[in-house]
């Protein structure tokens, strides 16, 4: 059931579950990319 | 001579006479407060469901930049047609199916274990999706780490069910960009899940599948899905009180500390791609190391069904 649990959270997880609001957008907005 | 000793008493019930036992009924749940709660998040989510709608049969992005902030959620919108709210039921139910899967997965192990546990409480909020997600509050200590663990994955694994079969159908109905369908202000990111049931999809030659995922106008019920996706991983995070922290606890006592801490220090990473990922570390921080009274000695396979 462990591998369940840790299978569910790899299938839903999402590094940026909202593309560009991360400190890196905000930080290329004030220094540039 | 007289006897100055005083007399010994002969049992101790002469020095602490009986009390007077009074049972105190517990006090009876407030199932008004759940019904108001789910009412207002159901009108919360409904208001938010119904803009989404609209900007769906509209060929217009979920959330267009052309409305800013307050177009996010939008009560002006609806108040001058109230016919609206409406339009906003498909992902008003199919959110708040996905939300009660999760919370009932939990209540009824509470319930199989005999673990005291209060009804789902639902959180209205003026968020992107409308609420901040349900929780339960769980009444009497889990007697055991099987129980813990068995309460703590049910919900994530009914939540994750429902929300996958609703993205099924949902994908389905989803559309490609038009070429006038203007700017927006929230791109989503799709967990792995969304590209494993579009790339099936795909296979079979069903409905929107034939278009890219990252070019496509997800459908609201497919927006409910991402979002019920959202809250299974992030209630799945091993640390702290989340339903990943009772599952680390009940698999490796000794390891939930730690790995909560590593928890954190991974949200504080990747709030380089999402800030929001940064306040999850906070309140896992704030939240502790607590977790629902339970032995730490009881073996993980210790049969405790009543």
């Amino acid at each position: 059931m462990l591998f369940v649990a840790v299978l569910l959270l790899a299938l839903t997880f999402m590094v940026a579950p909202v593309q560009g609001w991360g400190i890196r957008g905000y930080a290329e907005s004030i220094f540039g990319s | 001579m007289t006897n100055t000793t005083p007399p010994i008493p002969t049992s101790t019930y002469e020095l602490i006479p009986p009390m007077e036992l009074t049972e105190v009924a517990p006090p009876r749940p407030r199932y008004w407060i759940n019904f108001l709660l789910l009412g207002c998040t159901f009108c919360t989510t409904l208001l938010v469901g119904a803009r989404l709608q609209y900007n769906f049969l509209n060929n217009l992005p979920a959330f267009p930049e052309s409305l800013g902030l307050p177009g996010l959620f939008p009560v002006q919108w609806i108040v001058q047609y109230p016919s609206r709210l409406l339009l906003g039921a498909p992902f008003c139910l199919a959110l708040m199916v996905i939300l009660l899967a999760h919370e009932m997965g939990h209540y009824l192990y509470c319930r199989y274990y005999g673990v005291k546990a209060t009804l789902p409480f639902f959180i209205p909020a003026p968020t992107l999706i409308g609420t901040l997600g349900a929780f339960i509050r769980i009444k009497s200590p889990i007697r055991s780490r099987a129980a813990l663990f068995d309460i703590g994955i049910a919900g994530p694994i009914a939540g994750f069910a429902v929300a996958t079969l609703t993205l099924f159908f949902a994908l389905m109905f989803s559309k490609p960009f038009t070429a006038d369908s203007g700017d927006t202000q929230v791109m989503f990111g799709y967990p792995l899940v969304f590209y494993l049931m579009h790339w099936l999809l795909h296979q079979f030659g069903i409905g929107a599948a034939q278009i890219r995922l990252d070019s496509s106008y997800l459908h609201p019920v497919a927006i409910a899905a991402w979002a019920g996706m959202f809250a299974t991983a992030l209630n799945l995070l091993p640390g702290g009180q989340l339903d990943g922290g009772h599952i680390v606890y009940a698999a490796f006592p000794r390891a939930h500390r730690w790995l909560s801490r590593g928890t954190i220090a991974g949200l504080v990473v990747a709030s380089w791609w999402w800030a929001g990922w940064l306040l999850w570390g906070i309140l896992l921080r704030l939240s502790g190391a607590r977790h629902p009274a339970c032995p730490e000695r009881s073996p993980a396979s210790l049969p405790t069904a009543g």
